[in-house]
């Protein structure tokens, strides 16, 4: 394979007090990739997007160690003004809320076309007509009329999609979808998800999709990577994650999709909750609440090792589960 | 005779007045709902935000006037009576339980003052009372003490349930209870609640827009759309044969965790108009892919039955009863 268009490796951040937030983040991302990142919220995921992006949303989080290459670029290395145009022009980012990150004094319309005069150098008229190009590409009926309108005049699905014509107006490599359709009605939810999908298919675009939704990761993503606790915990390609996962925290995350459930049946579930930074138990992360769970996995942290072409995991009885081959352990829940 | 069933909604309107003096028009929220809920019974009530289910709920409970129509409890209107029966035997779980409880109060005196309210519980009675709650929620004793920040969202919830069940309720009513928790813990709350409805005989009326969940819980579904039960049946007959338009839609919706069945092609378009802009004729038509030209005008259609559910579609219209 050519060189990636994203090369992640081994990414820490932490916090004034020495408190690791993420660890250990390793992944790479092709062009025209779609990559999953999943977890429970406070796993880490967003965490790691925006470590990458060189956004940690607070003055007391740093990168501790860890590289980032963008089509071979370190951008760990780069001062505030270089990063800042990758940032804008290379990668964009949409967000859960879209209401709360767009400008709400200022048309729709005029935010794209701003967009494009600071970062493509066009001219007034011309950014104004492209801004309306975009609407009318992101699935915005009557664009010429609604480039004019503010946000709180759309509703969620279009906020959503305006969001999107806005990160597109830069014609970015990279979109970081952070939860994207999780605040929107369910038949909203497969609009944008189709719309990223078809913007994949004709600009090449490579996409990170942070969800919690592994029925979404099955239908849209190439790679999954699951997250739990800062750590990755399991990557490789999505068929291989959901057909025979080596971790039992990616097993058991399967099982409690309420999408297999039966009518009046228990659901499968994971019992306890996720660890904070300020109590990750000894060993691996997941010990606690691991129904497979023996004393080596209370005392060592085990390591993220390759166990099939594409699979990668972080649990010291995935060499049994590999050799074994059952999928039908996918399916067996911890009740 | 026949035991009046314990809730009865009765060709329910639930109108606000939009706008200024002058230009001020009334916008049905819920519209000509009629169903009934027999103790022990679980509904699950289904569809997009703004498509009314919330304000059915409130209403339910007496916490937003009825417009038209009549809401009655074990064959009491609600209304007439006053409501005292029904804050009794109704509670309710919301959908952010860190909203949902005084900050200020920890978990033990938030339960305990419903408890020394409503079965006027002496302080020392009580505190034993909160203690069995929280054991019958999966917390212990001990959380008594803490206060809502302190706990996980999970945690909280399940607070949230305990407060509930302190008035020793008939009826539940969960708006949206786990749409904010994470996927693992969804699971213990939904089977949480499945539990205490057998143990307790609870009948609960359970509000999501999200399909998966509404499976493993409810015992019936109602589909709302724009203020109208759109489709109603037994859960595993609407899943099974969904006969709305709308409701296939939904379903199709869902996440497969198969990655062999890829993303659908012709998903729904558009979405939901404001209630305060009704289309003529069926509320769904302009989003509909089985429309016809006598959707487009008259009267929004009837629910009728429809194999062993009821749908509000003219493309059963020709269907001899």
């Amino acid at each position: 394979m050519s060189t990636p268009l994203l090369a992640v490796d081994n990414l820490a951040v932490v916090t004034a007090e020495n408190l690791p937030i993420i660890e250990d983040v390793t992944f790479s991302l092709g062009r025209g990739e779609v990559l999953g990142l999943v977890g429970e919220s406070g796993s880490g995921k967003s965490m790691s997007c925006r470590a990458l992006m060189r956004l940690l949303p607070s003055k007391s989080l740093q990168i501790a160690r860890g590289a980032v290459r963008f089509e071979g670029t370190e951008l760990l290395a780069l001062n505030e003004p270089q990063m800042r145009a990758i940032r804008g022009r290379r990668m964009g980012m949409i967000f859960q809320n879209p209401a709360s990150h767009l400008d709400p004094v200022m048309s729709i319309g005029q935010q794209i076309a701003e967009t494009l005069r600071v970062h493509r150098n066009a001219g007034r008229r011309a950014a104004w007509r492209e801004a309306i190009e975009m609407l009318r590409q992101v699935g915005i009926p009557d664009p010429e009329r609604r480039a004019r309108d503010y946000a709180h005049q759309f509703s969620g699905g279009m906020r959503q999609r305006a969001m999107i014509a806005l990160v597109l107006a830069c014609g970015p490599d990279l979109i970081i979808a952070d939860e994207p359709t999780t605040a929107l009605d369910v038949t909203v939810q497969a609009q944008i998800i189709r719309l990223l999908l078809d913007l994949r298919d004709q600009r090449g675009v490579s996409i990170i999709l942070i969800t919690h939704d592994l029925g979404l990761v099955a239908q849209t993503c190439d790679t999954v990577a699951v997250m739990y606790a800062g750590r990755i915990c399991e990557r490789g390609a999505k068929r291989d994650i959901l057909a025979t996962p080596l971790h039992p925290y990616t097993r058991d995350l399967i099982a409690c999709q309420p999408a297999t459930s039966r009518v009046g049946s228990l659901l499968p579930s994971i019992p306890g909750q996720p660890p904070l930074p300020t109590a990750y138990p000894a060993g691996c992360r997941f010990n606690p609440r691991c129904a497979k769970a023996t004393d080596i996995c209370r005392e060592i942290s085990p390591t993220l090792d390759a166990y099939r072409d594409t699979q990668v995991a972080a649990c010291h009885h995935a060499e049994k589960r590999a050799l074994n081959k059952l999928p039908e352990d996918a399916r067996t829940a911890t009740a | 005779m026949l035991e009046p069933p314990l809730l009865e909604v009765d060709r329910l309107k639930v109108s606000y007045r939009l706008g200024g003096l002058l230009g001020s028009r009334l916008v049905h929220a819920v519209n000509d709902v009629s169903f009934t809920l027999r103790a022990g019974e679980t509904l699950g009530l289904v569809g997009e935000s703004g498509c009314g289910k919330t304000s059915l709920a409130r209403a339910v409970l007496g916490l937003t006037p009825i417009s038209d129509g009549a809401v009655r409890l074990s064959g009491k209107d609600i209304e007439a009576d006053g409501y005292g029966a029904l804050r009794r035997q109704t509670a309710m779980i919301f959908q952010d339980p860190y909203s949902a409880l005084n900050p200020r109060l920890t978990i033990g005196s938030a339960i305990a003052e419903v408890l020394q309210v409503h079965a006027g519980l002496a302080r020392k009675a009580s505190r034993k009372r909160v203690a069995e709650l929280l054991l019958m929620v999966g917390l212990s004793p001990e959380h008594a003490v803490r206060k809502p920040a302190t706990l996980s969202g999970g945690q909280c919830q399940r607070a949230g349930i305990a407060r509930a069940l302190a008035v020793a309720p008939r009826l539940i009513l969960a708006d949206e209870c786990v749409s904010a928790l994470d996927v693992s813990i969804r699971a213990q709350i939904i089977n949480l609640l499945i539990e205490l409805r057998s143990r307790m005989g609870l009948a609960m009326i359970f509000i999501a827009h999200d399909l998966s969940v509404v499976r493993a819980l409810c015992d019936r579904l109602a589909v709302m759309y724009l203020g109208r039960i759109v489709e109603e049946g037994y859960t595993a007959d609407v899943f099974e044969r969904p006969r709305h338009p709308y409701t296939q839609a939904l379903l199709r919706s869902i996440p497969d965790l198969d990655p062999d069945r890829p993303l659908p092609h012709h998903v729904l378009a558009g979405e939901p108009p404001s209630a305060g802009n009704l289309p003529p004729g069926c509320p769904f038509h302009p989003r509909c892919p089985s429309v016809m030209e006598s959707c487009r005008h008259g009267p929004p259609p009837l629910l009728r039955q429809v194999g062993p559910q009821r749908a509000a579609c003219l493309l059963y219209d020709d269907m001899k009863d």
